[in-house]
Parts: C-alpha cells; sequence; structure tokens
C-alpha cells in the first residue's frame, strides 16, 4: 500500500484522469466513497449561509422505512460507501436513531453534520453507535457566533457537542466554520477556541450562494480574505489539524500545504447526495435541475451508475475539471485562483 | 500438460471479458466496477502514468528544450520543488561580486540535511506524528506554547499545559538529549513566567537542544524566532542565529513535500494481547521518505517564511550588506531587494534604505536591521502613514487591512501597539489575524 500511495500521490492528478479514462473505455463506473442523505430540511436554526435553506419540513421527505429501503440498503448494495447524514438538522428527525441502528446493523460506516444543539439528547445513539467522524458547526467567538445563529447559547452547545461526541468515543470530530466575509478576518481569535474545544480537525468551508445563501451574496469573502485566509491556515497546520475542504479548489502542487490529500472533487465520481425529497444530486446544491433521478422512482444502484455522465468523462467541460470545486464553479464562483493564485506567486 | 489448460482458462476469461466490454459499448450500458477490479485498473492506471512519465523524461533528454524543459516550472507558476531553493532565493534581485566577502557572514557548519539516516528520521517521527488520539508530543508543546501570549502570568492555567506537554516531549524523546532538552526550555518557560528575557545565545541553545532530538517542527522554530527578533544582537549573531533557523525550516518543508510524496507517517495501534515489544510506537514510516526529503531539501525554501511578509526595499548607497541563510552579499546602489523575516541588515556606515510608498528609512554606522525593527526607521511621514493606516484597519476598513498585509514588517510595531490599546474595536481581531502572518 505504501508503494500505491507513493505513486498515487506523486502524479495522483495523472493517475486519476488516467484510470477515469480506462473505466470511460471499459464502460465501468466507480463505486461512490460516500453518499450524503440530507435527512430532513428542518432546522430550528435560521443561519443566514444555510446552502439548503433549511426551516420547516419539506413536503415529501422520506419516511422511516424509506430511508432504510431506498437509502441504507441501496448503500450495502452499492459496496457499502460512508453514509453521511446531514440536514437541514439530522437529529430533529425522530427516527434518526431507528436509521441509524439500521445502517450500522448493515455494516455502514456513518458520519454526520449537524450544528450540535441536540446532541446530548442523543448521547445514548452515539454511545451505542458512534460516528466515524461528526462535523460541527462553528462561525466564530461566542458573540459572534450565536448572533449569526440567531440563538442565544447555540456556541456553547456546539462546544458541548463536540466534548460529548468526543465522549461516546466518536474518532474523529471536526469543528466546521464556514468562511464568509463576517468571520473571514476573525479566524485568529476563533483559533485558541477551536484547539482547546477538544475537536481532532478545524475544517474551514467557504460560503456558496446556494439556499438561504442565495439572498446573502454579500456574505462571499473577497479575494483578498480568501488569501489570508489560505496564508493564515497554512500557518497554524503546524500547531492544529487544519484542512482547507473542497469549496476551495486546487492548490495545484501546493495543496500539500493546505490538506492531507491532494484536491479531488467527488461530484458524481466518488460521491453523491440524496436529497430530503429522494432526489439524487451531484453535490449539496439544493437545484433540483442538477437532479439525476430520484430514489422513489429508480433505485440508487441505477441511479448512480447511469447518472452523472458529465462527471466522468476526462477532458472536457468544467464538470470534469477535477481543479476546481464543481458547486462554486457552478455558482460562477471560483475560488481557487482568488484563494491560492497569488500566494503561489510569491511562493515560488 | 496443466499449463495448457490454465492457459485456455486465462484466455477465455479474458474473451469473456473483452465480450462483455463489447456488449456494453453496443448497448450503450454501463456497469458499476466491482471491488476486485478497482485494484486491477488503479495499477492499471499507474503503470500508464509511469510509462508516460518515462517516454516524456526520454523525449526531454533526446530534445533540448522539448517537453520535459517546458513543463518545469518558470517564476510565478505552480511547483516550489524545482527551481527556488535557497541559492534561488538568495540571489534573487541580488547581484553578486565574485570573491567579496562585504560583511560580518556567520559561521554556519555545511548546509547538509539534519536528519542523518533511518533512525533519526524514526526518532523525529516519534517527535511529531501523532497516535491516532493524540497530536504528536512536538504539536502539543507548540500548540501549548505558540499561542501563549507576552507576559502571561505566572498562575495562568495554561502554564500548566506547556509544562505537562514539555514534560512530555522531553520523556518521548528521552537520553541524554531528552534531559538537555528538559532543563533548557524548563528554564525558559521559567524566564517566560517570571516575565524575564532571554538572550540571543540562550535562544540559539533552545534550538541547538530541538535539533540535537531531532525535534524539526516549523511552529517552534517559528517560535524561537519570534522571541530572539526583538532582542538586541549583534549582525553576525543574529546572521547566525537566521540561517539556522532558515536551514530548519527548509528542512521541515523538505519533510513535508517528502511526506506528500511517499504517504504520511501512520500509526497503528497494538492489538495483541501480549506486551508490545520494546520501543515499539505503532508508528510506520513509509519507505522511502528519508531520500524523498533529501532529494528535496536543496531546492527547498523556508515556506512562507521566504515568501510572505516580505518588505521590498531598494539601497539608495552602497553601504549596506544583505545576511541572508548564513551568506552576506553587499546591496548595489539602486538595487531592489526583498526583505524577509529570516534576513538581517548591516550597515558599516550610516546608510539608507528606500521602499516605494513609505519613503526611506536610515541605518546608523554598525546598525544591524530586520524585517521586526524597520518600521521605527522610517522618517517621521513614514510611520504617520503606517499609523494612519492601522488606525483606518482598527475602525474596520478592509482596504486598509489588505494595504497593511502588503507592508507587514513595516506595520507590525505598529499594529501590536494599536492592538494592545483598543483590543475590543471593530477592525482588531483582523488586525489580530494579520499578525499571525508575521509571526507564524
Amino acid at each position: 500500500m505504501g508503494l500505491l500511495h507513493r505513486l498515487y500521490a506523486r502524479a495522483a492528478p495523472e493517475v486519476w484522469e488516467t484510470e477515469t479514462r480506462l473505466l470511460h473505455a471499459l464502460r465501468l463506473v466507480r463505486r461512490p466513497v460516500a453518499v450524503q442523505w440530507i435527512a430532513t430540511a428542518m432546522c430550528d436554526l435560521r443561519c443566514p449561509h444555510c446552502y439548503s435553506g433549511a426551516g420547516k419540513r419539506a413536503e415529501g421527505e422520506l419516511t422511516t422505512q424509506e430511508a432504510i429501503r431506498l437509502v441504507v440498503d441501496e448503500l450495502v448494495a452499492l459496496g457499502k460507501p460512508t453514509f453521511v447524514i446531514a440536514g437541514g438538522e439530522l437529529l430533529l428527525r425522530r427516527d434518526i436513531a431507528e436509521i441509524v441502528a439500521h445502517a450500522r446493523a448493515q455494516g455502514l460506516e456513518w458520519a454526520m453534520h449537524t450544528h450540535g444543539g441536540h446532541v446530548p439528547k442523543f448521547r445514548s445513539m452515539f454511545e451505542r453507535h458512534p460516528p466515524t467522524l461528526a462535523a460541527i458547526s462553528l462561525d466564530g467567538e461566542a458573540r459572534q457566533h450565536d448572533l449569526f445563529r440567531g440563538r442565544q447559547g447555540s456556541h456553547a452547545a456546539a462546544l458541548a457537542a463536540i466534548r460529548t461526541l468526543k465522549e461516546c468515543g466518536c474518532p474523529e470530530v471536526v469543528a466546521g466554520t464556514t468562511v464568509t466575509r463576517e468571520n473571514a478576518d476573525r479566524l485568529a481569535d476563533l483559533f485558541p477556541l477551536v484547539a482547546a474545544s477538544g475537536a481532532d480537525s478545524w475544517g474551514l468551508h467557504l460560503f456558496a450562494p446556494e439556499g438561504r445563501g442565495a439572498e446573502h451574496t454579500a456574505l462571499c469573502p473577497t479575494p483578498e480574505q480568501l488569501q489570508r485566509v489560505a496564508a493564515f491556515a497554512r500557518r497554524k497546520r503546524g500547531l492544529f489539524h487544519v484542512e482547507l475542504c473542497n469549496e476551495w479548489g486546487s492548490a495545484g502542487a501546493d495543496d500539500r500545504f493546505y490538506r492531507d490529500q491532494p484536491f479531488l472533487c467527488g461530484a458524481g465520481r466518488i460521491s453523491c447526495v440524496i436529497g430530503a425529497t429522494g432526489e439524487v444530486l451531484p453535490c449539496t446544491t439544493t437545484d433540483l435541475r442538477e437532479s439525476e433521478g430520484n430514489v422513489r422512482d429508480r433505485p440508487l444502484r441505477d441511479i448512480w451508475t447511469r447518472g452523472f455522465r458529465r462527471f466522468r468523462s476526462a477532458g472536457h467541460g468544467e464538470c470534469s475539471d477535477g481543479h476546481e470545486c464543481w458547486l462554486q464553479a457552478r455558482n460562477g464562483n471560483p475560488c481557487r485562483e482568488q484563494a491560492f493564485g497569488a500566494c503561489r506567486k510569491e511562493a515560488v | 500438460m496443466r499449463r495448457w489448460w490454465l492457459d485456455l482458462g486465462g484466455f477465455a476469461v479474458a474473451l469473456a471479458l473483452a465480450a462483455a466490454v463489447v456488449l456494453r459499448w453496443r448497448s450503450g450500458q454501463v456497469a458499476l466496477l466491482s471491488s476486485t477490479a478497482a485494484p486491477a485498473i488503479r495499477l492499471l492506471a499507474l503503470l500508464v502514468v509511469f510509462v508516460q512519465g518515462c517516454a516524456d523524461r526520454l523525449r526531454g533528454r533526446e530534445e533540448p528544450g522539448g517537453q520535459a524543459a517546458e513543463r518545469r516550472p518558470a517564476a510565478g507558476s505552480e511547483d516550489m520543488s524545482d527551481g527556488a531553493g535557497p541559492s534561488g532565493q538568495g540571489s534573487r534581485g541580488m547581484s553578486k561580486e565574485a570573491g567579496e566577502e562585504p560583511g560580518p557572514a556567520p559561521q554556519l557548519e555545511a548546509d547538509a540535511f539534519p536528519l542523518a539516516d533511518e533512525a533519526a528520521l524514526g526518532r523525529w517521527a516519534r517527535l511529531v506524528a501523532g497516535d491516532g488520539f493524540d497530536a504528536g508530543p512536538g504539536k502539543r508543546l507548540a500548540l501549548a506554547l505558540v499561542p501563549m501570549p507576552e507576559a502571561t502570568p505566572a498562575q495562568d492555567p495554561r502554564w500548566l499545559q506547556v509544562a505537562s506537554a514539555l514534560e512530555a516531549l522531553a520523556d518521548a524523546a528521552g537520553g541524554a538529549e531528552g534531559e538537555a532538552f528538559r532543563t533548557r526550555w524548563r528554564a525558559h518557560v521559567e524566564i517566560r513566567k517570571a516575565g524575564g528575557s532571554e538572550t540571543i545565545a540562550e535562544l540559539q541553545a533552545l534550538l541547538t537542544t530541538m535539533e540535537a532530538l531531532p525535534l524539526l517542527h516549523a511552529g517552534l522554530a517559528g517560535y524561537v524566532w519570534r522571541r530572539a527578533a526583538p532582542l538586541p544582537a549583534g549582525a553576525r549573531e543574529r546572521a547566525e542565529l537566521l540561517g539556522r533557523l532558515e536551514r530548519h525550516l527548509r528542512a521541515c518543508e523538505a519533510l513535508l513535500k517528502g511526506q506528500f510524496e511517499t504517504g504520511p507517517i501512520e500509526f497503528t495501534a497494538w492489538r495483541s494481547k501480549a506486551a508490545p515489544p520494546v520501543g515499539h510506537s505503532g508508528l510506520r514510516v513509509p519507505k522511502g521518505l528519508l531520500g524523498a526529503a533529501r532529494s528535496h531539501y536543496p531546492g527547498s525554501d523556508a515556506g512562507t517564511w521566504a515568501s510572505e511578509a516580505t518588505l521590498t526595499l531598494t539601497a539608495t548607497d552602497g553601504e549596506v550588506t544583505l545576511l541572508r541563510a548564513g551568506r552576506a552579499e553587499r546591496l548595489q546602489p539602486g538595487q531592489r531587494f526583498e526583505l524577509r523575516r529570516l534576513d538581517a541588515l548591516w550597515a558599516g556606515r550610516p546608510a539608507k534604505l528606500r521602499h516605494d510608498e513609505l519613503g526611506d528609512m536610515s541605518l546608523g554606522a554598525g546598525a544591524v536591521a530586520s524585517a521586526w525593527d524597520v518600521g521605527p526607521r522610517l522618517t517621521p511621514a513614514g510611520r504617520e502613514q503606517v499609523r494612519a493606516q492601522v488606525a483606518a484597519a482598527q475602525r474596520g476598513e478592509a482596504q486598509a487591512l489588505e494595504r497593511l498585509r502588503a507592508i507587514l514588517p513595516a506595520a507590525h510595531l505598529e499594529i501590536r501597539r494599536a492592538l494592545a490599546e483598543k483590543p475590543q474595536a471593530p477592525g482588531s481581531p483582523g488586525l489580530r489575524t494579520l499578525l499571525e502572518l508575521f509571526d507564524g
């Protein structure tokens, strides 16, 4: 494996493209590595940057039996990718413990994204079935986080959730910060809080003008802020596990300074998203025009195998460009050059 | 006989696979890649890339200026691993006078990669790599010590974390080197708790005990720089410490690049009921990491220390010597250069430097200047300009923050003063974030 890693990491993009061409020629499709399920559109917070515009339950959300049969069982048939549950706020679904228990009984690894406010209520579930990875949103210091999230005490709840999940045996708890124009220049104040929170790593996401975010485009960080945040993250990696998430796009050869593995946009290639109503999307967009089908109409296996064709042929269009985050590029907001362009110019 | 059947079987399987592919092509169908076939496809892709790479290299060798030559990154392109080494950095924008030794060049040992063998690499890995539950002891010490604010009272509980991390690191290192490290760093922590100040020689000793372990860690090296920067020092002494730090940081960069190539250091928990063998750490250092890091070292620079938080200056007369990476180079009148945080300037006689926006700055006879203290050397008008920009940034003006980023060495002291005065001003968090780009 060491040799494979060495060979692969040395020329990861080339290997990926060659492998894609080979698979294309052989009419084969990769199995997904992770499938995210938007368990519900319900959320008790009203964050302005929410990509899913979460709030009320969506009409026609998957029922418990549908979630088990059309999502969990299909994932087992797809080779047991990591089952990522997100929302909305997944812990507002009353049947979440049942679905998680079923997934675990089938041998699926599971992970989740949550704002953390309801984690203590589900302590027994986490103790029985600790997720392999849990991401807790943390947008700033207490005052800023609570203001942004619209609820007093949500910052304290997020920190408590991190501690609870660690106590329950979750091997990797990530503090996730969506970088916006408002908090980009406050990361130095947030760093000590994250480092002392008990989280294993700090994932820096980027604001996307999707969902409720589309109504708050002024939250999009400026190119200068992106550069400063990238430079900040690079320095802090020596002290703590800080990672620039996929929305940042590729930094080319400089990826090694910002993340553990070379950048790869997994949309439709190694991952996909099942919406709350069963629509299968390449990534966390809520735009149903991007849907490849609904799990109520066709099995997920079939949608995965026959859909997402534009993502799977090397060499044409933005969808097959492994250097950008597809979602950001789709929104006309490619961040790679903005964030790393100047850093790279200075660095060589 | 048996072999004949095997061949026939293999042929039949290959034929069946080819037929399946042809049928899929004809019907326009696709199939899921099975988990058994996936590694085979990955291997095939690796092989294709490897062969393509060999062909490209051969073509590049045969045709001067061929593809391989074209792919070599030019200045401003992506790959830092080729080209911009310390010597390249050192001479960028600077002319050398052959045979001239214009200033107090420090006495540094030969520039060799500091980890001599696999055993040293293993010792380093134990100090920096995590065990799946905790970060490595080196990282823990850095995380506890580096963000500790100046003048933190001795009763602050964070000092307990520093002490605990320090003891854990010294214990993990063990031996006489571990004890020497413990003694030196304990003394340093006590000095800090008491609010005292060290000397450059003491900080050199901290670095020496670190490197003897061997603990190569960019965060801790940056910490030593940060402690040393405000201290008074002679040109040779300053240049020697900065030269050593530069090599330390280059080695860290080389190890990082090496790991990206060979794969990271991995930890596997001991799963047997029997006790693990003596000295078992569970860490797997990838084969070839030492070779990869060694090969990267000559071409590596000091990372962000070489490229960011710099100040572009012009030497107005020929009296200034730039001390960089253990070498001394006399700057020619009118010569532009980037002053980096790991550089020192020495003036034998009174001299002037110019910044395009901030104007002149002066160096007295025998003065030693660095990125830390160029700000106060500006003329009153230049200092006022910096002060105005810091005030604007502290009011929350985004443009001012970016302008300050371009002149961080000249502005950081003013930023610190402003932050001490108004830590809660609207723009103060932005200034604190900006300062991190200078201090780390």
